[in-house]
């Protein structure tokens, strides 16, 4: 995860040139860390690139707005927490037959096979939790923020983020031990 | 048994995730369209903006030029009442006074006069103030003259009537100007004068 001084998104003049230069520095920076945790949520690439690019066009607008982002990190993790939620909401319950799902397979490459391997063990393992303590985990192991960025994300207090923690992490090895 | 680090680590991930090279290109065409669109945006508005600032000028132009047409046309009537007041107000001074032949034309029909609009300023300015030219006001003095010559010789006897002619002048005659009621005086001293010189000499 990159630090705040290397995204930092200074607001110094409003032309459109400057603005577009700092949005490339950005994208340069954040976009695989951003596919990332996209695609761990989504498990689709076109959809993750798709839900990636409209929140970089959202901060992109979003500038004019905010006099001054001083936390791209947690700007960028708000807006695309929420539009992968709202991009799960939305999706049809049954995603893919066996058959497309075949396919879909077939047509991916060797990165991507390995990267929807990942997606499924990961999504094995939090299935057996709630909701809410398997995305304090996504946010801290597979994303990498601390305790305390999480808290400032989800708006609830740090202990709370780790006693939910505590309790996942319990609970998600009592079930692998189960299934060994 | 399993440790903490040992789950956080089965949920690590470790592939490397690429995004599609296109991305940051598709992420960039999009904001400068963005940013294109907003531009055209703005200068839709200072457009629309221009062509209202016209509108509120010309509307206060315009309102303005009107103001300024009903400001004259209102002094223009009153004018043009006060002329009319005045004509009623000279005309007023001495309606006794005959009509001028001249203002009267015989040979036209009584209704043509009446319908035919009359012109006051001439007909005024006969009947109200009398032009008194040089041999006028020679002759007026002549018989003032002769007036002063012929009273002193009056006759108490005669004061019956001096006394009755003064009473008739002491008549009020407001509407006769001081210049006419003098004139009309001396006239009538004048005569009566001559009235009682002839009685003198008949006696």
């Amino acid at each position: 995860m990159q630090t705040a001084e290397q995204t930092a998104f200074v607001v110094s003049s409003g032309r459109t040139a400057d603005r577009v230069k700092e949005l490339e520095r950005i994208i340069g920076l954040k976009q695989d860390w951003l596919f990332r945790f996209a695609y761990l949520r989504v498990g689709k690439r076109e959809d993750a690139e798709d839900i990636v690019q409209d929140v970089l066009l959202r901060l992109y607008r979003s500038k004019e707005r905010l006099t001054h982002i001083d936390d791209v990190e947690r700007y960028l993790v708000h807006a695309l927490r929420n539009a992968c939620i709202d991009y799960i909401r939305r999706r049809p319950p049954i995603l893919m037959t066996s058959l497309e799902g075949a396919a879909q397979i077939a047509e991916d490459s060797e990165a991507d096979k390995e990267i929807r391997d990942e997606y499924e063990r990961i999504n094995r393992l939090l299935q057996t939790i709630p909701t809410e303590q398997a995305e304090i985990v996504r946010l801290h192991c597979t994303d990498g923020l601390t305790f305390r960025q999480i808290a400032q994300v989800l708006e609830i207090p740090e202990a709370t983020v780790k006693s939910r923690y505590r309790y996942a992490i319990d609970k998600i090895r009592k079930a692998y031990e189960d299934d060994e | 048994m399993k440790t903490t680090n040992d789950i956080e680590q089965l949920l690590k991930p470790k592939a490397t995730y690429h995004a599609s090279p296109g991305l940051k290109e598709r992420v960039v065409e999009e904001a400068v369209k963005t940013a294109a669109s907003k531009r055209g945006n703005n200068q839709k508005w200072w457009w629309m903006g221009i062509a209202a600032s016209l509108l509120i000028v010309a509307g206060v132009g315009w309102m303005l030029l009107n103001h300024k047409e009903t400001k004259v046309s209102k002094s223009g009537e009153r004018m043009a009442e006060k002329g009319s007041q005045m004509l009623t107000d000279s005309s007023a001074i001495n309606p006794t006074a005959p009509l001028l032949m001249e203002d009267t034309k015989p040979d036209t029909p009584l209704m043509a006069q009446v319908t035919e609009s009359p012109k006051p300023r001439k007909h005024v300015r006969r009947q109200t103030v009398p032009h008194k030219t040089a041999v006028e006001v020679s002759h007026q003095e002549e018989l003032l003259e002769m007036v002063e010559e012929r009273a002193t010789p009056v006759d108490v006897q005669d004061n019956d009537e001096l006394e009755a002619m003064l009473n008739a002048m002491q008549q009020p005659q407001s509407k006769m100007s001081e210049e006419e009621e003098y004139m009309h005086m001396n006239v009538r001293v004048f005569t009566a004068n001559i009235r009682i010189r002839n009685k003198q000499d008949s006696n």
